[in-house]
This record gives C-alpha cells, sequence and structure tokens, in this order.
C-alpha cells in the first residue's frame, strides 16, 4: 500500500504543475488528485488508496455537481471531487476492514445511428461473487457514472426521468446546460450522473450493462477558414477543435467518464450517516466518436435567395388566384 | 326524418368516441411497456406544469412550457385524479369539433348526407384522432374557434367576443382572424331584425342553372377596402373589437401579475419570436439553421415576413365576407408560410375543411384525390429526408431543405385548387331583393 508514494507524488506535482495552465480538464484534475488514471497502477498501491476515497453526508446526492462551473466557465478554477467531501477525517474509521469490489472490466461503446445515440456500458466487478454479496449484504452500494458530454451533444433530463420511474436507474441527474432545443453554437457543455443501485439479484457475476441515451444538437456549422485554421471552429472565444471532413460531418469525441462506488452500512445512525465513494479507477476507455452532420457555410447564398423568391413565388401564385378565379 | 338524421350524427359520434377512447387506453399500455410512447412529448410537458401548479408553483417552473397557464389548470386532474384525464379532455374536444360542424352545416341548410360526410371528414381524419389522443391541446382550439363562429352566425357578438379574445391569448394564430369577423360585422351584418341573416347552402345544379340566384363574386379590392374602413364604426364591430381585445389583455394582465416575465417571454414574446434551426416541414428551416450563428438582418426578417403579409391581405380582401372559406384559406396559408411549421398546425385547418365542402364544385374522383395524394405524398417526401437526416445521420440537408421546397408548392397548388372550385357564398345576407328566390335562413 505504500510503494505508490514516488510515482504518485510526482505525478500530482506534474498535475500541479499543469492545472495551472489555462487548458486543463476537470477529469484529469480529479483523476490525478484521487490516484492515478490507470487503475492498474493505482489499485495495487498503498498511497493512493486513501486518495481514491472520499466522504460526504447522505444529504448531498450528487456527486457530479461538482464539474459544473467547469463545464462551463472555461477560466474557473477548476473545482475536483476532493472539493465535494469535506475532509478525509470524515472517512476515518468507516472505511477500514471493508472490502470494497474493485472495477475489473470497462467497456463503452456508442450504439444507434443518427442524432439519437446510446452510451452502452458494461461493466464488470473483479471481486469474487461471495466477497460481493458479503459486502452487499452490508451495505448499500451504488454504481456511480459520471458522463462529461462534449459540446453538440445532450441528455434530455425528462426522458431519463422516465427511466427512473421503471426503475432502470435508481437516480439520475443532468448539469450544466439542459437547453434541449439550443444549438451547438448557443449551447454549453453538460454532465450525466446516473446512480445504479447494486443488489446481490442485479446480474449474475455482477456483469453489469448500463444504456444512457443522448441526442445531438445541431452543430456549427462549416466554416471556410485559412489553411492554418484548419480544422478549427472559433466558438465563444475559445478555439475548440472540431474537425470535419469534406463531406459536411462534425466529428465528436467522448472522454472518459468516472465511476464510483458509493456505499454506506445498512444500519445508519441518522446522526452520522455518510456515503463513502470510492473511485473506480477506470482505465480510460477507447474514445467513442460520433458524426453528425451539418450545415455548410457554402450554401447559404443560394439557400437564402431561392427560398425567398420560392415563397414570393407562391405568395404572388394566390395572389393572382383571388384575381382570377 | 329528424331523429334518423339525429341517430346518423348519434353513431358517427359514438364510433368517434369509442376509436378515441380505445387509443387512449392503447396509449397508456404503449407508454407503460414499449420503448416507444405513444403520447407526445408535449403531454408530458402539460402534465409536469399542471403537477407543479397542483404543488402551489408556477407552470412555468417546466422547461418548455409556453402555453397559457389556462391550459395547466385544465389539466390539474391529471396529478389529482388520473394521468389520461388530459387526452380524454382533448379528445372531448375533438367531439364538440364533430358536433359544432355539423351546427353550422345546418345552419346554412346543408342537407343531412352532406353533413355527416363533412362531420366524417373530421372525426375519423387520422391526423385529428391521433393529435387528441396523443395529448396534443389543438382540439380545444378548434372547438373554440368553430363555437364563436357560431355565435357570430346566431348573432350572439358579444359572446363570439369573448370567447374570440380568449383564445387568443390561449393560442395566438386566431389573431390572423381579427380583421375578416371585423368585416363581416359591418354595416352588412344585421338584417332587418337586427338579427344576421344566414345564406343557405343550395345545390349546384341550381346554382348552375344561375336562376334567381343571389350568390356574388367575391368583391373587389377597393370596395373592401371600403368596406372595411366604413366598418370600424359600426356598433357591433367595435364591441366586437373592444371586449375581444378586452378578453386578450385581462387574461395576459392577469397572468403577467401571478407569474411574471417567465409567463410573457415563455407564452407570448417567446411564439412571436421564433426561429427554429431544426429541421420543420417549413422553407425557412435550413435558412434559419445557415445564419443563427450571426442572427438576421433587418431586411431577411422583412422578406420572410412579406409573403405571409401578402397572402394574408389578399385573402381578406377577397373573400372576407365568405367566412368560413376566407378562414380557411388564411389558416392554410399561414401555416404554409411560417418559418416554422409542425404537423399539430395541420389540425388548424381541417377543422375548418369540412365547412366549405358542401361548396366546392371539386369531385373526390379525380381532382379531390389528386389534392390529397399531392399534398400527401410531398409530406411523405419530406418525411423520408428528415428520417435519413435524423435516424441515420446522413447530410441531407439541402435535399431536405428541397423537399420543404415543393412541400410549399403542394399547399400552394392545393390552394389555388380550392380557390378554382369554391362557389363563393357570403356568410351573411346583406339584403334581401325583392322577387328573388333564394331562400335565406334568419336567426
Amino acid at each position: 500500500m505504500a510503494v505508490a508514494g514516488r510515482p504518485c507524488l510526482l505525478a500530482v506535482a506534474l498535475a500541479a504543475a499543469w492545472i495551472s495552465a489555462a487548458s486543463s480538464s476537470p477529469d484529469q484534475v480529479a483523476d490525478c488528485l484521487l490516484g492515478s488514471a490507470s487503475f492498474n497502477h493505482c489499485t495495487a498501491q498503498a498511497g493512493t488508496s486513501q486518495k481514491s476515497i472520499n466522504c460526504m453526508p447522505c444529504s448531498r446526492t450528487y456527486v457530479g455537481d461538482a464539474y459544473l462551473n467547469a463545464l462551463t466557465d472555461h477560466h474557473a478554477h477548476h473545482r475536483d471531487l476532493s472539493e465535494m467531501s469535506d475532509s478525509t477525517e470524515l472517512c476515518k474509521g468507516i472505511t477500514d476492514d471493508v472490502e470494497v469490489p474493485a472495477l475489473s472490466e470497462l467497456r463503452r461503446q456508442l450504439v444507434g445511428e443518427g442524432s439519437h445515440r446510446r452510451l452502452v456500458y458494461s461493466l464488470k466487478f473483479g471481486a469474487c461473487q461471495d466477497a460481493m454479496v458479503n459486502f452487499l449484504d452490508g451495505h448499500d452500494a451504488h454504481l456511480v457514472i459520471v458522463e462529461k458530454l462534449p459540446n453538440g451533444v445532450f441528455a434530455d433530463p425528462f426522458e431519463l426521468q422516465h427511466f427512473v420511474e421503471r426503475k432502470v436507474f435508481l437516480d439520475v441527474a443532468v448539469f450544466g446546460d439542459t437547453n434541449l432545443e439550443l444549438p451547438s453554437a448557443l449551447s454549453n457543455r453538460s454532465a450525466v450522473e446516473i446512480h445504479f443501485d447494486l443488489k446481490p439479484s442485479t446480474s449474475i457475476n455482477f456483469d453489469i450493462v448500463i444504456d444512457l441515451p443522448l441526442h445531438a444538437r445541431y452543430p456549427v456549422r462549416s466554416y471556410k477558414l485559412p489553411w492554418i485554421f484548419n480544422n478549427l471552429v472559433i466558438d465563444s472565444g475559445e478555439v475548440m477543435v472540431q474537425p470535419l471532413d469534406a463531406s459536411g460531418y462534425a466529428a465528436i469525441e467522448f472522454d472518459s467518464p468516472d465511476l464510483f462506488l458509493r456505499y454506506r452500512k445498512k444500519e445508519i445512525q441518522s446522526d452520522s450517516c455518510l456515503w463513502v465513494l470510492k473511485n473506480l479507477e477506470a482505465a480510460p476507455v477507447e474514445k467513442a466518436a460520433w458524426r453528425i452532420p451539418c450545415g455548410d457555410e457554402a450554401h447559404i447564398g443560394f439557400v437564402s435567395s431561392i427560398t425567398f423568391l420560392s415563397a414570393l413565388v407562391c405568395s404572388m401564385s394566390i395572389v393572382l388566384a383571388t384575381l382570377i378565379f | 326524418m329528424a331523429s334518423a338524421a339525429a341517430v346518423t350524427l348519434r353513431r358517427v359520434l359514438l364510433a368517434s368516441a369509442a376509436l378515441r377512447l380505445g387509443l387512449v387506453v392503447f396509449g397508456e399500455w404503449q407508454d407503460a411497456h414499449l420503448e416507444v410512447r405513444y403520447t407526445d412529448v408535449d403531454y408530458l410537458v402539460f402534465s409536469d406544469a399542471a403537477a407543479s401548479v397542483a404543488a402551489g408553483g408556477s407552470p412555468f417552473a417546466r422547461a418548455t412550457y409556453r402555453y397559457s397557464p389556462l391550459l395547466a389548470y385544465l389539466l390539474l386532474p391529471n396529478s389529482l385524479l388520473h394521468a389520461a384525464w388530459g387526452k380524454l379532455l382533448f379528445s372531448a374536444s375533438d367531439l364538440l369539433v364533430g358536433l359544432f360542424i355539423d351546427t353550422i352545416l345546418k345552419l346554412r341548410g346543408v342537407p343531412e348526407k352532406m353533413r355527416m360526410w363533412s362531420v366524417i371528414a373530421w372525426l375519423f381524419n387520422p391526423f385529428t384522432f391521433t393529435i387528441g389522443t396523443r395529448g396534443n391541446c389543438e382540439p380545444i382550439v378548434c372547438a373554440v374557434m368553430l363555437w364563436t363562429l357560431i355565435c357570430l352566425m346566431k348573432g350572439r357578438v358579444m359572446q363570439a367576443a369573448f370567447w374570440y379574445g380568449l383564445i387568443v391569448h390561449f393560442r395566438i394564430y386566431p389573431i390572423i382572424y381579427a380583421i375578416p369577423f371585423v368585416i363581416v360585422l359591418g354595416k352588412s351584418y344585421a338584417g332587418v331584425s337586427g338579427r344576421p341573416t344566414l345564406t343557405i347552402w343550395r345545390s349546384e345544379q341550381h346554382l348552375q342553372n344561375g336562376k334567381g340566384s343571389q350568390r356574388e363574386g367575391p368583391t373587389s379590392f377597393l370596395a373592401t377596402l371600403w368596406d372595411f374602413l366604413s366598418n370600424f364604426i359600426t356598433r357591433k364591430a367595435i364591441l366586437f373589437g373592444l371586449l375581444s381585445g378586452s378578453m386578450f389583455f385581462a387574461w395576459t394582465g392577469v397572468f403577467f401579475y401571478l407569474y411574471g416575465w417567465d409567463f410573457l417571454n415563455e407564452a407570448l414574446l417567446y411564439h412571436l419570436t421564433r426561429t427554429d434551426p431544426r429541421h420543420n416541414f417549413s422553407i425557412y428551416f435550413y435558412h434559419i439553421y445557415l445564419h443563427h450563428q450571426q442572427g438576421f438582418s433587418s431586411i431577411q426578417r422583412l422578406a420572410s415576413f412579406l409573403p405571409q403579409l401578402i397572402v394574408q391581405l389578399a385573402l381578406i380582401t377577397r373573400f372576407s365576407s365568405d367566412l368560413p372559406f376566407c378562414m380557411f384559406l388564411q389558416t392554410v396559408a399561414f401555416v404554409a408560410f411560417n418559418k416554422v411549421m409542425t404537423a399539430q398546425y395541420f389540425v388548424w385547418f381541417f377543422c375548418l375543411l369540412p365547412l366549405i365542402l358542401p361548396w366546392s364544385s371539386m369531385k373526390l374522383k379525380w381532382k379531390g384525390l389528386a389534392c390529397m395524394l399531392v399534398w400527401m405524398g410531398t409530406q411523405l417526401h419530406w418525411l423520408i429526408w428528415a428520417y435519413l437526416l435524423e435516424f441515420k445521420g446522413r447530410n441531407v440537408f439541402v435535399q431536405l431543405w428541397v423537399a420543404g421546397l415543393v412541400f410549399l408548392a403542394a399547399n400552394t397548388f392545393v390552394m389555388l385548387m380550392v380557390i378554382k372550385h369554391h362557389k363563393y357564398t357570403p356568410l351573411f345576407l346583406s339584403s334581401v331583393k325583392p322577387g328573388s328566390k333564394v331562400a335565406t335562413k334568419k336567426e
């Protein structure tokens, strides 16, 4: 457990230097402060185990709201998940002698076609079945997935609420821009937090499959820029890479999700109810890519002129008919 | 004979009611068991807004609720009784529209068999019975509009003004009928008895013989303009305008007091300024998408508004005296030239179509069928490209936009055909000439 000290401290130092640059992203900050992104590196490392565990009062429902400021204000100080808990002091004694299941496999795929698709997560826990059952018998445990959606993709909170009503998810929340009608150019990013109840009956061998329905916004229409700006789109004063191929599609990529195990003992004392939040330190998944058709700037001229001309011709035809017939 | 007619209408209404009830029940089952919902997403918005009101809050706490709070109040039983209450209410409004169509045509002396076909054209139109049973509120608007027309036909001007002001508050689009209403309420509205005299339906054969017909052609532009200007000084027109305007502002004022700028922005201003870059039937959608990042110039705004204005004015000046016909054409044009067009808007003119069918010389075979096929075919064409864009992710923006242009052309074609084959008949007789063989109906 003490072996990891030096490599991770170096990682933390590097991350701290990197954080001071403007372009740090919240997920990397969170990963590094809570532990390395590679579960192979950290789960066997004693120095990181404390970093991967936090506690929060039961009154606090969601983890993902920590991402909200980072998603909507690029220049704000990046919050990380360690800020959401009061201190590691809260966890004292709670996590002792608890064998918490670890994630052994995580796969994520973007399935479907068109503007409405699904992110499908397939997870396996590495603990043996007896250990898992013992853990779940003594604890209320939830799998928490925080998916940071790229600009151009949104989750419908009302649709997700339907999943909660059908008891597919225990709970779900969407943070950030939830205006479903805005195109990409006028919208901000959002994040989805899914709570999935882990029960002994969840699935055989604790293989879990979770579907998250997502929808595409109308992307920023393609620009004609000088060659040095090839594949860059100016959006809200910040240069964003939005690869466009010749056939008129915007390519959107998803970062790796954050996965946590949230648990507490079943015999809760109301005055000291705490959730323990363990970062499952999932390995980075293969980036999911979504190609969304976008409008072409080259069409502006003839589309506008023919549109107005057609409306005028049709209206004059009707006027003529009222005079003739 | 009267009882036979009543039984027939009763049977038609009962069959329609059974169909709608069955669809509501099926919809509940589908929503609970299948991934694809039967219920319109708008119904969920209404229901959530009603639940918010039931909990003592504002209906505008629900995102995308862009309607009058009256609708949320009407749907309070969704939270208190059953979630399907609203669908039943809308379906009942559907049936009411059918009843009102029969009433209007009966007032104008249309034979029973023709009336039944007109009523069936509404009650068994797939658009209409799915709209209500999926939870869309348009049938309420249609029912109130037809009731307003009935009130005008029966000389109940104040009642008409009350309902008209209310429905404009509820759903802004009926404002387009304001000028025709003022025109028909002019000097020629009231007969000797102070009540309006309706023209009744005449058979086509008699009209073709041209004997004793007082059928007038559409009025000239100047004559209509003079009528319109001089009509403002009639007592009934002024009272109608004042009362309907007061109703609109009263309801708007009350809800502004209760809900503030949320109400004004979401229920009123949103509809007046709405530009939706997402694909819809309107020819303007792609133009709006390509321009929405940098906004629109004044010239562009004017250019998109001008065709609509021209058509509306032309239709009003030529056909306002034939009120149902004018309302029908105005609505088709309003929908076709609007910056946003969705399928639920079609119901606005479908409820008026049965009112003009008895005066159309267009036979179902083959001109009527041609109009239906052209209109539905071009719609289907648009839907295919929309499906490829939305569900297959193919870049077919240009093709979809062209399909929208073709659909506008189809709407224009249908309008021209309807105008050409319509027997222009003013709703009210201005006077009865001595020796005339034209039968009139007095209310």
